[in-house]
Protein backbone atom coordinates (compact mmCIF):
# COMPACT_ATOMS: atom_id res chain seq x y z
CA UNK A 1 0.00 0.00 0.00
CA UNK A 2 2.95 2.16 0.96
CA UNK A 3 4.62 1.81 -1.83
CA UNK A 4 2.08 1.87 -4.10
CA UNK A 5 0.79 5.35 -2.67
CA UNK A 6 4.86 6.68 -2.55
CA UNK A 7 5.20 5.53 -6.30
CA UNK A 8 1.50 7.36 -6.87
CA UNK A 9 2.78 10.50 -5.64
CA UNK A 10 6.36 10.29 -7.59
CA UNK A 11 4.92 9.90 -10.75
CA UNK A 12 2.36 12.80 -9.86
CA UNK A 13 5.04 15.15 -9.41
CA UNK A 14 7.75 14.08 -11.51
CA UNK A 15 5.35 14.40 -14.51
CA UNK A 16 4.76 17.76 -13.35
CA UNK A 17 8.34 18.35 -14.60
CA UNK A 18 6.73 18.77 -17.90
CA UNK A 19 5.44 22.01 -17.31
CA UNK A 20 7.78 24.19 -15.78
CA UNK A 21 5.15 27.65 -15.63
CA UNK A 22 5.26 27.05 -11.44
CA UNK A 23 9.11 27.70 -11.45
CA UNK A 24 8.28 31.22 -11.91
CA UNK A 25 6.49 31.61 -8.48
CA UNK A 26 8.48 31.42 -5.61
CA UNK A 27 6.08 31.57 -2.43
CA UNK A 28 6.77 30.44 1.07
CA UNK A 29 4.17 28.65 2.96
CA UNK A 30 5.89 27.89 6.12
CA UNK A 31 4.54 29.96 8.38
CA UNK A 32 1.36 29.23 10.77
CA UNK A 33 0.42 33.15 10.94
CA UNK A 34 1.43 36.40 9.94
CA UNK A 35 4.54 37.91 12.53
CA UNK A 36 4.28 40.99 10.82
CA UNK A 37 6.78 43.46 13.05
CA UNK A 38 8.01 40.03 14.71
CA UNK A 39 8.96 38.75 11.34
CA UNK A 40 12.79 37.84 11.50
CA UNK A 41 13.87 39.99 8.48
CA UNK A 42 16.82 41.82 7.71
CA UNK A 43 17.30 44.87 10.46
CA UNK A 44 16.81 48.41 9.18
CA UNK A 45 15.98 50.08 12.01
CA UNK A 46 15.62 53.78 9.50
CA UNK A 47 12.48 51.62 8.15
CA UNK A 48 10.86 50.69 11.73
CA UNK A 49 10.53 54.23 11.89
CA UNK A 50 7.34 53.80 9.74
CA UNK A 51 5.14 52.85 11.85
CA UNK A 52 1.50 51.81 11.86
CA UNK A 53 -0.84 51.53 14.22
CA UNK A 54 -1.87 48.26 15.84
CA UNK A 55 -5.47 49.41 16.16
CA UNK A 56 -5.63 50.03 12.42
CA UNK A 57 -4.22 46.94 11.13
CA UNK A 58 -6.75 44.37 10.04
CA UNK A 59 -5.78 40.88 8.88
CA UNK A 60 -8.73 39.06 7.33
CA UNK A 61 -9.95 36.57 4.88
CA UNK A 62 -11.53 37.04 1.28
CA UNK A 63 -12.82 34.16 -0.87
CA UNK A 64 -11.77 33.73 -4.12
CA UNK A 65 -12.24 31.48 -7.52
CA UNK A 66 -14.71 28.76 -8.23
CA UNK A 67 -13.95 27.03 -5.42
CA UNK A 68 -14.32 29.69 -2.66
CA UNK A 69 -10.83 29.30 -1.59
CA UNK A 70 -9.22 31.47 0.96
CA UNK A 71 -6.57 34.64 0.59
CA UNK A 72 -5.26 36.23 3.14
CA UNK A 73 -5.42 40.25 3.26
CA UNK A 74 -3.97 43.04 5.33
CA UNK A 75 -5.60 46.26 5.70
CA UNK A 76 -3.62 49.26 7.16
CA UNK A 77 -6.11 52.11 8.19
CA UNK A 78 -9.79 52.43 9.23
CA UNK A 79 -11.96 50.41 7.26
CA UNK A 80 -14.74 51.97 8.03
CA UNK A 81 -13.42 54.94 5.86
CA UNK A 82 -12.42 53.32 2.66
CA UNK A 83 -15.65 55.30 1.40
CA UNK A 84 -13.92 58.40 1.91
CA UNK A 85 -10.53 57.63 2.34
CA UNK A 86 -7.47 57.28 -0.47
CA UNK A 87 -6.45 53.86 -0.56
CA UNK A 88 -3.27 52.15 -2.43
CA UNK A 89 -3.60 48.49 -3.37
CA UNK A 90 -0.11 47.03 -2.66
CA UNK A 91 0.63 43.96 -5.02
CA UNK A 92 4.22 42.62 -3.85
CA UNK A 93 6.78 40.26 -5.37
CA UNK A 94 7.53 37.15 -6.07
CA UNK A 95 9.20 35.88 -2.75
CA UNK A 96 7.73 34.87 0.16
CA UNK A 97 4.53 36.00 1.30
CA UNK A 98 3.21 39.16 2.98
CA UNK A 99 5.41 39.37 6.19
CA UNK A 100 8.61 39.72 3.69
CA UNK A 101 6.66 43.26 2.25
CA UNK A 102 5.30 44.06 5.42
CA UNK A 103 7.81 47.26 6.01
CA UNK A 104 6.91 48.26 2.37
CA UNK A 105 3.33 48.26 2.70
CA UNK A 106 3.55 50.14 6.28
CA UNK A 107 6.29 52.96 4.25
CA UNK A 108 3.13 53.06 1.96
CA UNK A 109 1.02 54.31 4.97
CA UNK A 110 3.46 56.83 5.81
CA UNK A 111 3.13 58.65 2.83
CA UNK A 112 2.45 62.45 3.63
CA UNK A 113 1.71 61.75 7.05
CA UNK A 114 0.96 58.76 9.03
CA UNK A 115 -2.38 56.77 7.68
CA UNK A 116 -2.76 59.46 5.34
CA UNK A 117 -3.78 56.67 2.94
CA UNK A 118 -5.11 53.37 3.40
CA UNK A 119 -2.93 50.24 2.09
CA UNK A 120 -4.53 47.01 1.27
CA UNK A 121 -2.04 43.85 0.44
CA UNK A 122 -2.36 41.14 -0.23
CA UNK A 123 -1.00 36.89 -0.57
CA UNK A 124 -1.80 35.30 -3.92
CA UNK A 125 -3.25 31.76 -3.73
CA UNK A 126 -0.56 29.61 -2.42
CA UNK A 127 2.05 32.53 -0.81
CA UNK A 128 1.96 32.61 2.86
CA UNK A 129 -1.27 31.20 4.61
CA UNK A 130 -3.78 31.71 1.09
CA UNK A 131 -5.21 28.53 -0.05
CA UNK A 132 -4.40 27.04 -3.40
CA UNK A 133 -1.40 27.25 -5.98
CA UNK A 134 0.26 30.61 -7.52
CA UNK A 135 -0.49 30.68 -11.43
CA UNK A 136 -0.78 33.51 -13.77
CA UNK A 137 -4.25 33.28 -13.38
CA UNK A 138 -4.86 33.11 -10.34
CA UNK A 139 -2.84 36.20 -9.46
CA UNK A 140 -5.06 38.14 -11.63
CA UNK A 141 -8.00 36.68 -10.34
CA UNK A 142 -6.80 37.23 -6.55
CA UNK A 143 -5.67 40.71 -7.42
CA UNK A 144 -9.70 41.45 -9.19
CA UNK A 145 -10.94 40.37 -5.74
CA UNK A 146 -8.96 42.75 -3.99
CA UNK A 147 -10.16 45.76 -5.52
CA UNK A 148 -13.60 44.25 -5.29
CA UNK A 149 -13.18 43.85 -2.03
CA UNK A 150 -12.38 47.81 -1.99
CA UNK A 151 -15.23 48.64 -4.24
CA UNK A 152 -17.68 47.13 -1.77
CA UNK A 153 -16.34 49.01 0.94
CA UNK A 154 -17.34 52.35 -1.29
CA UNK A 155 -13.78 52.93 -2.88
CA UNK A 156 -14.33 55.01 -5.69
CA UNK A 157 -11.93 54.86 -8.85
CA UNK A 158 -10.71 58.68 -8.27
CA UNK A 159 -8.99 57.72 -4.87
CA UNK A 160 -8.08 54.41 -5.90
CA UNK A 161 -4.32 53.93 -6.77
CA UNK A 162 -2.35 50.50 -7.64
CA UNK A 163 1.13 49.95 -6.54
CA UNK A 164 3.28 47.12 -8.18
CA UNK A 165 6.66 45.60 -6.91
CA UNK A 166 8.48 43.34 -9.39
CA UNK A 167 5.97 40.05 -10.20
CA UNK A 168 3.09 42.52 -8.74
CA UNK A 169 3.08 44.85 -12.03
CA UNK A 170 1.42 41.97 -13.58
CA UNK A 171 -1.55 42.05 -12.07
CA UNK A 172 -1.19 45.76 -11.82
CA UNK A 173 -1.22 46.03 -14.98
CA UNK A 174 -3.69 43.38 -16.38
CA UNK A 175 -6.46 45.00 -14.00
CA UNK A 176 -5.77 48.76 -15.32
CA UNK A 177 -5.90 47.64 -18.79
CA UNK A 178 -8.41 45.22 -19.02
CA UNK A 179 -11.07 45.87 -16.75
CA UNK A 180 -10.91 46.24 -12.44
CA UNK A 181 -13.86 46.12 -11.01
CA UNK A 182 -12.82 50.00 -10.03
CA UNK A 183 -10.33 51.31 -12.46
CA UNK A 184 -7.40 52.95 -10.65
CA UNK A 185 -6.80 56.31 -11.13
CA UNK A 186 -2.64 55.98 -11.15
CA UNK A 187 -0.28 53.46 -11.39
CA UNK A 188 2.98 52.87 -9.76
CA UNK A 189 5.60 50.32 -10.87
CA UNK A 190 8.53 49.81 -9.04
CA UNK A 191 11.07 47.30 -10.82
CA UNK A 192 9.03 45.77 -12.98
CA UNK A 193 9.80 43.18 -15.72
CA UNK A 194 8.72 43.54 -19.23
CA UNK A 195 7.54 39.97 -20.52
CA UNK A 196 8.92 36.54 -19.63
CA UNK A 197 10.67 36.06 -22.54
CA UNK A 198 12.78 39.05 -22.08
CA UNK A 199 13.96 36.86 -19.05
CA UNK A 200 14.91 34.10 -21.56
CA UNK A 201 16.43 36.44 -24.13
CA UNK A 202 18.53 38.59 -21.30
CA UNK A 203 19.97 34.32 -19.35
CA UNK A 204 20.73 33.23 -22.63
CA UNK A 205 22.22 36.21 -24.88
CA UNK A 206 19.75 34.63 -27.87
CA UNK A 207 16.72 36.04 -29.57
CA UNK A 208 14.75 32.87 -28.35
CA UNK A 209 10.82 32.95 -28.11
CA UNK A 210 9.63 32.19 -24.49
CA UNK A 211 7.45 29.46 -25.59
CA UNK A 212 10.50 27.44 -25.51
CA UNK A 213 10.46 27.96 -21.40
CA UNK A 214 7.11 28.69 -20.44
CA UNK A 215 3.53 28.57 -21.42
CA UNK A 216 2.80 31.86 -19.50
CA UNK A 217 1.85 35.03 -21.18
CA UNK A 218 2.53 37.79 -18.82
CA UNK A 219 3.45 40.88 -21.24
CA UNK A 220 3.86 43.60 -19.29
CA UNK A 221 5.61 45.62 -21.84
CA UNK A 222 2.19 44.96 -24.16
CA UNK A 223 -0.10 45.41 -21.44
CA UNK A 224 0.87 48.84 -20.61
CA UNK A 225 0.58 49.74 -24.26
CA UNK A 226 -3.41 49.88 -23.23
CA UNK A 227 -3.16 51.46 -20.01
CA UNK A 228 -4.45 55.59 -20.01
CA UNK A 229 -3.63 56.38 -16.01
CA UNK A 230 -0.54 58.29 -15.43
CA UNK A 231 2.57 55.76 -14.28
CA UNK A 232 5.02 56.17 -11.85
CA UNK A 233 7.91 54.35 -12.71
CA UNK A 234 11.36 53.59 -10.39
CA UNK A 235 13.85 51.21 -10.82
CA UNK A 236 17.35 50.37 -9.66
CA UNK A 237 19.85 50.67 -12.43
CA UNK A 238 22.06 48.08 -10.79
CA UNK A 239 18.89 45.42 -10.60
CA UNK A 240 20.88 42.29 -11.49
CA UNK A 241 17.73 40.38 -11.48
CA UNK A 242 15.26 42.06 -13.55
CA UNK A 243 17.90 44.82 -15.53
CA UNK A 244 16.55 48.09 -15.59
CA UNK A 245 17.50 48.15 -19.43
CA UNK A 246 15.56 45.18 -21.05
CA UNK A 247 13.00 45.24 -18.55
CA UNK A 248 11.46 48.65 -16.56
CA UNK A 249 12.65 50.62 -19.39
CA UNK A 250 10.95 48.39 -21.92
CA UNK A 251 7.64 48.72 -19.66
CA UNK A 252 7.92 52.52 -19.18
CA UNK A 253 8.84 53.10 -22.85
CA UNK A 254 5.49 51.40 -24.36
CA UNK A 255 3.25 53.49 -21.62
CA UNK A 256 0.98 55.52 -23.96
CA UNK A 257 -0.83 57.44 -21.44
CA UNK A 258 -0.43 61.08 -20.99
CA UNK A 259 1.05 61.51 -17.76
CA UNK A 260 3.97 59.33 -17.17
CA UNK A 261 7.79 59.97 -15.07
CA UNK A 262 10.62 57.72 -14.64
CA UNK A 263 13.04 57.50 -11.56
CA UNK A 264 16.12 55.45 -12.26
CA UNK A 265 17.91 54.87 -9.37
CA UNK A 266 21.94 54.86 -8.74
CA UNK A 267 23.64 52.34 -7.15
CA UNK A 268 19.76 50.67 -6.14
CA UNK A 269 19.28 46.53 -7.04
CA UNK A 270 16.01 44.57 -7.47
CA UNK A 271 14.56 45.53 -3.77
CA UNK A 272 16.54 47.68 -2.56
CA UNK A 273 15.21 50.75 -3.91
CA UNK A 274 13.38 52.75 -1.30
CA UNK A 275 16.55 52.05 0.66
CA UNK A 276 18.99 53.54 -1.61
CA UNK A 277 16.80 55.97 -2.51
CA UNK A 278 15.99 57.11 0.94
CA UNK A 279 13.11 56.72 2.29
CA UNK A 280 11.70 60.60 3.11
CA UNK A 281 12.51 60.89 -0.76
CA UNK A 282 10.53 57.76 -2.15
CA UNK A 283 8.10 59.19 0.20
CA UNK A 284 8.06 62.63 -0.54
CA UNK A 285 8.15 61.43 -4.44
CA UNK A 286 5.13 58.93 -4.16
CA UNK A 287 3.40 61.73 -2.46
CA UNK A 288 4.51 64.51 -4.85
CA UNK A 289 2.83 62.13 -7.84
CA UNK A 290 -0.53 61.47 -6.23
CA UNK A 291 -1.04 64.58 -5.57
CA UNK A 292 -0.33 66.14 -8.75
CA UNK B 1 4.90 10.05 5.74
CA UNK B 2 3.78 13.89 5.66
CA UNK B 3 7.41 14.79 6.33
CA UNK B 4 8.54 12.23 2.97
CA UNK B 5 6.15 13.99 0.82
CA UNK B 6 7.21 17.12 1.76
CA UNK B 7 11.07 16.56 1.38
CA UNK B 8 9.80 14.98 -2.01
CA UNK B 9 7.84 18.07 -3.00
CA UNK B 10 11.17 20.08 -2.10
CA UNK B 11 13.44 17.74 -4.34
CA UNK B 12 11.26 18.40 -7.03
CA UNK B 13 11.58 22.31 -6.90
CA UNK B 14 15.25 22.03 -7.06
CA UNK B 15 14.82 20.25 -10.25
CA UNK B 16 12.47 22.73 -11.67
CA UNK B 17 14.75 25.18 -10.88
CA UNK B 18 17.83 23.12 -12.16
CA UNK B 19 15.64 22.85 -15.53
CA UNK B 20 15.13 26.58 -15.40
CA UNK B 21 18.59 27.35 -15.43
CA UNK B 22 18.94 24.53 -17.94
CA UNK B 23 16.07 26.22 -20.50
CA UNK B 24 17.66 29.37 -20.61
CA UNK B 25 21.31 28.00 -20.76
CA UNK B 26 21.07 24.92 -22.57
CA UNK B 27 20.74 26.76 -26.46
CA UNK B 28 24.98 27.67 -27.17
CA UNK B 29 26.29 26.25 -23.63
CA UNK B 30 26.89 22.60 -25.10
CA UNK B 31 30.20 20.40 -25.85
CA UNK B 32 32.52 20.09 -28.57
CA UNK B 33 31.26 16.98 -30.66
CA UNK B 34 34.51 15.89 -32.68
CA UNK B 35 37.75 17.60 -32.14
CA UNK B 36 39.74 14.91 -34.07
CA UNK B 37 38.31 13.68 -37.16
CA UNK B 38 37.24 9.98 -37.07
CA UNK B 39 39.06 7.00 -39.23
CA UNK B 40 37.21 6.43 -42.75
CA UNK B 41 33.96 4.17 -42.10
CA UNK B 42 34.39 4.10 -38.56
CA UNK B 43 31.36 5.27 -36.04
CA UNK B 44 31.34 6.65 -32.58
CA UNK B 45 28.10 6.84 -29.87
CA UNK B 46 28.81 9.50 -27.35
CA UNK B 47 27.23 11.09 -24.14
CA UNK B 48 27.78 13.92 -22.67
CA UNK B 49 26.86 15.99 -19.41
CA UNK B 50 27.52 19.30 -18.43
CA UNK B 51 26.72 22.70 -18.39
CA UNK B 52 27.68 26.25 -17.45
CA UNK B 53 28.16 26.94 -13.41
CA UNK B 54 25.33 28.67 -11.55
CA UNK B 55 25.30 29.54 -8.12
CA UNK B 56 22.76 26.65 -6.93
CA UNK B 57 21.19 26.47 -3.05
CA UNK B 58 24.75 28.25 -1.78
CA UNK B 59 26.98 26.01 -3.97
CA UNK B 60 28.26 26.35 -7.32
CA UNK B 61 27.04 23.66 -9.45
CA UNK B 62 27.09 22.61 -13.56
CA UNK B 63 23.42 22.55 -15.06
CA UNK B 64 22.86 19.13 -15.95
CA UNK B 65 22.71 19.29 -19.89
CA UNK B 66 22.44 15.88 -21.37
CA UNK B 67 23.14 14.86 -24.86
CA UNK B 68 23.44 11.68 -27.18
CA UNK B 69 25.53 12.00 -30.34
CA UNK B 70 26.54 9.80 -33.20
CA UNK B 71 29.50 10.77 -35.65
CA UNK B 72 30.80 8.87 -38.86
CA UNK B 73 34.16 8.96 -40.33
CA UNK B 74 33.35 9.68 -44.83
CA UNK B 75 36.93 10.17 -44.87
CA UNK B 76 40.59 10.34 -42.79
CA UNK B 77 39.40 14.06 -42.69
CA UNK B 78 35.91 14.52 -42.79
CA UNK B 79 33.25 13.10 -39.89
CA UNK B 80 29.69 14.14 -39.86
CA UNK B 81 27.65 13.95 -37.04
CA UNK B 82 24.36 14.53 -35.30
CA UNK B 83 23.21 15.19 -31.71
CA UNK B 84 19.91 15.11 -29.54
CA UNK B 85 19.95 17.76 -26.65
CA UNK B 86 18.04 15.14 -24.36
CA UNK B 87 17.26 17.47 -21.40
CA UNK B 88 15.61 19.87 -23.33
CA UNK B 89 12.75 17.00 -23.73
CA UNK B 90 12.28 17.61 -20.46
CA UNK B 91 10.55 20.75 -20.92
CA UNK B 92 8.76 20.24 -24.29
CA UNK B 93 11.68 21.51 -26.30
CA UNK B 94 13.55 19.53 -29.04
CA UNK B 95 17.05 20.53 -30.23
CA UNK B 96 18.79 19.32 -32.55
CA UNK B 97 22.45 19.31 -34.64
CA UNK B 98 23.60 17.81 -37.14
CA UNK B 99 26.93 18.90 -39.02
CA UNK B 100 30.53 18.30 -40.31
CA UNK B 101 34.25 18.44 -39.18
CA UNK B 102 37.32 18.89 -41.17
CA UNK B 103 40.55 18.18 -40.70
CA UNK B 104 42.70 20.59 -42.04
CA UNK B 105 46.15 20.02 -40.43
CA UNK B 106 47.13 16.90 -39.31
CA UNK B 107 49.64 17.19 -35.70
CA UNK B 108 52.85 16.22 -35.96
CA UNK B 109 54.96 16.42 -32.84
CA UNK B 110 54.53 19.43 -31.12
CA UNK B 111 52.12 21.17 -33.82
CA UNK B 112 48.93 20.47 -33.51
CA UNK B 113 46.50 19.43 -35.34
CA UNK B 114 43.46 21.71 -36.83
CA UNK B 115 40.10 20.63 -37.54
CA UNK B 116 36.65 22.99 -38.36
CA UNK B 117 33.26 22.56 -37.69
CA UNK B 118 29.77 23.50 -39.12
CA UNK B 119 27.09 22.95 -37.93
CA UNK B 120 23.30 24.11 -37.82
CA UNK B 121 21.35 23.60 -34.85
CA UNK B 122 17.57 23.24 -35.32
CA UNK B 123 15.43 24.58 -31.76
CA UNK B 124 11.44 23.59 -31.51
CA UNK B 125 9.10 23.97 -28.80
CA UNK B 126 6.28 21.98 -28.18
CA UNK B 127 3.71 24.43 -27.04
CA UNK B 128 3.85 27.03 -29.54
CA UNK B 129 5.53 25.59 -32.49
CA UNK B 130 8.05 28.55 -32.66
CA UNK B 131 11.60 27.49 -34.31
CA UNK B 132 15.12 28.78 -34.34
CA UNK B 133 17.96 28.06 -36.61
CA UNK B 134 21.66 28.77 -35.53
CA UNK B 135 24.38 27.86 -37.50
CA UNK B 136 27.70 27.31 -35.45
CA UNK B 137 31.10 27.49 -36.40
CA UNK B 138 33.74 25.54 -34.51
CA UNK B 139 37.39 25.33 -34.74
CA UNK B 140 39.86 23.34 -32.90
CA UNK B 141 43.42 23.17 -32.25
CA UNK B 142 44.31 19.72 -30.64
CA UNK B 143 47.91 18.00 -29.21
CA UNK B 144 48.16 14.28 -29.24
CA UNK B 145 50.46 12.86 -26.67
CA UNK B 146 50.51 9.10 -25.35
CA UNK B 147 49.27 6.85 -27.55
CA UNK B 148 46.06 8.76 -28.79
CA UNK B 149 44.90 10.72 -26.33
CA UNK B 150 44.47 14.29 -27.13
CA UNK B 151 43.75 17.71 -25.83
CA UNK B 152 42.27 20.90 -27.28
CA UNK B 153 41.38 24.26 -27.39
CA UNK B 154 39.79 25.83 -29.23
CA UNK B 155 36.41 28.50 -30.11
CA UNK B 156 32.54 28.12 -31.11
CA UNK B 157 30.45 30.36 -32.44
CA UNK B 158 26.85 30.76 -32.62
CA UNK B 159 25.15 32.96 -34.98
CA UNK B 160 22.07 34.74 -34.12
CA UNK B 161 19.94 35.42 -37.78
CA UNK B 162 17.20 36.86 -35.35
CA UNK B 163 17.65 40.40 -35.53
CA UNK B 164 14.97 41.81 -33.34
CA UNK B 165 14.02 40.32 -29.76
CA UNK B 166 11.00 40.44 -28.11
CA UNK B 167 9.21 44.35 -27.57
CA UNK B 168 10.91 45.06 -30.99
CA UNK B 169 14.30 45.49 -29.33
CA UNK B 170 17.36 45.33 -31.72
CA UNK B 171 19.44 42.20 -30.89
CA UNK B 172 22.58 43.57 -31.20
CA UNK B 173 25.29 40.69 -30.77
CA UNK B 174 24.92 38.41 -33.63
CA UNK B 175 27.81 36.18 -32.88
CA UNK B 176 27.66 33.96 -29.54
CA UNK B 177 31.26 32.88 -28.75
CA UNK B 178 32.91 30.74 -26.71
CA UNK B 179 36.73 29.74 -25.87
CA UNK B 180 37.15 26.18 -24.88
CA UNK B 181 39.55 23.50 -23.63
CA UNK B 182 39.89 19.71 -22.99
CA UNK B 183 41.44 16.90 -22.53
CA UNK B 184 40.21 13.23 -24.32
CA UNK B 185 41.69 10.10 -23.13
CA UNK B 186 41.35 7.14 -25.80
CA UNK B 187 41.28 3.59 -25.43
CA UNK B 188 40.72 1.12 -28.66
CA UNK B 189 36.98 1.06 -28.00
CA UNK B 190 36.16 4.04 -25.35
CA UNK B 191 37.27 7.47 -24.99
CA UNK B 192 36.61 9.65 -21.97
CA UNK B 193 36.56 13.80 -22.46
CA UNK B 194 36.98 16.24 -19.81
CA UNK B 195 36.15 19.94 -21.32
CA UNK B 196 35.18 23.71 -19.86
CA UNK B 197 34.19 26.61 -22.15
CA UNK B 198 33.98 30.16 -21.56
CA UNK B 199 30.78 31.01 -23.48
CA UNK B 200 30.36 34.88 -24.44
CA UNK B 201 33.68 35.60 -22.46
CA UNK B 202 32.94 39.54 -23.88
CA UNK B 203 29.74 39.81 -22.49
CA UNK B 204 28.55 41.11 -19.11
CA UNK B 205 26.48 38.29 -17.23
CA UNK B 206 25.89 41.20 -14.40
CA UNK B 207 22.13 41.67 -14.73
CA UNK B 208 21.58 38.29 -16.08
CA UNK B 209 18.61 36.56 -14.61
CA UNK B 210 20.74 33.56 -14.22
CA UNK B 211 23.24 33.05 -11.78
CA UNK B 212 26.14 32.83 -13.53
CA UNK B 213 29.93 31.86 -12.06
CA UNK B 214 32.35 33.22 -14.25
CA UNK B 215 35.20 35.00 -14.49
CA UNK B 216 35.63 38.63 -14.25
CA UNK B 217 36.98 41.47 -16.53
CA UNK B 218 37.06 45.12 -15.75
CA UNK B 219 35.47 44.20 -12.39
CA UNK B 220 32.12 42.57 -14.14
CA UNK B 221 31.76 39.03 -14.72
CA UNK B 222 31.84 38.50 -17.93
CA UNK B 223 29.71 35.38 -19.76
CA UNK B 224 29.60 31.97 -18.25
CA UNK B 225 31.93 29.13 -17.20
CA UNK B 226 31.13 25.66 -18.27
CA UNK B 227 32.50 22.23 -17.63
CA UNK B 228 31.45 19.07 -19.63
CA UNK B 229 31.64 15.10 -19.32
CA UNK B 230 31.48 13.14 -22.28
CA UNK B 231 31.88 9.37 -22.80
CA UNK B 232 31.82 7.52 -26.35
CA UNK B 233 31.82 4.46 -28.17
CA UNK B 234 33.49 3.60 -30.96
CA UNK B 235 32.36 0.92 -33.84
Amino acid sequence: MNKTFYTIILVTLLSSCLDLDPLLFNPNTDITEYLLDDFEREEDEELDTYAVADSLTTLFTMDVGENNEKIHAIYIGNISNIATDTVILYLHGNSGHMDYYWPRAKLLANIGRQHKYGVLMIDYRGYGLSDGLPSEANLYEDSRAAAQWLLDQGLTSDRFLIYGFSLGGAPTLELTANGAPIAPTKIMLESPFASAEVMVQDGSGLALPGSFFINLQIDNAEEVKKVTQPLYWLHGELDDFVAMETHGLVVYESHQGDYKEAHRIPKANHSDVPKVMGYETYLESLQAFMLR
Amino acid sequence: MLQQVLYICKIVKYIYTLLASAIITTSACTSQKIVKPLEKGQQQVSANLGGPLIGFGGLTIPVPLTSVNYARGITDSLTIHGSLQTTSLIYKTIQLDAGATYGILQPKGWKPGLSVSGSLNVLTDMREGNARLYPQLDANLYWEYGSDNFMYLGSTNWIELVGTKAHEQTQEKRILSGIQFGNTWVTPKWSFTAESKWLAPTRSSLYSVVDYKSYSLAGEPRGAVGIYFGIARRF
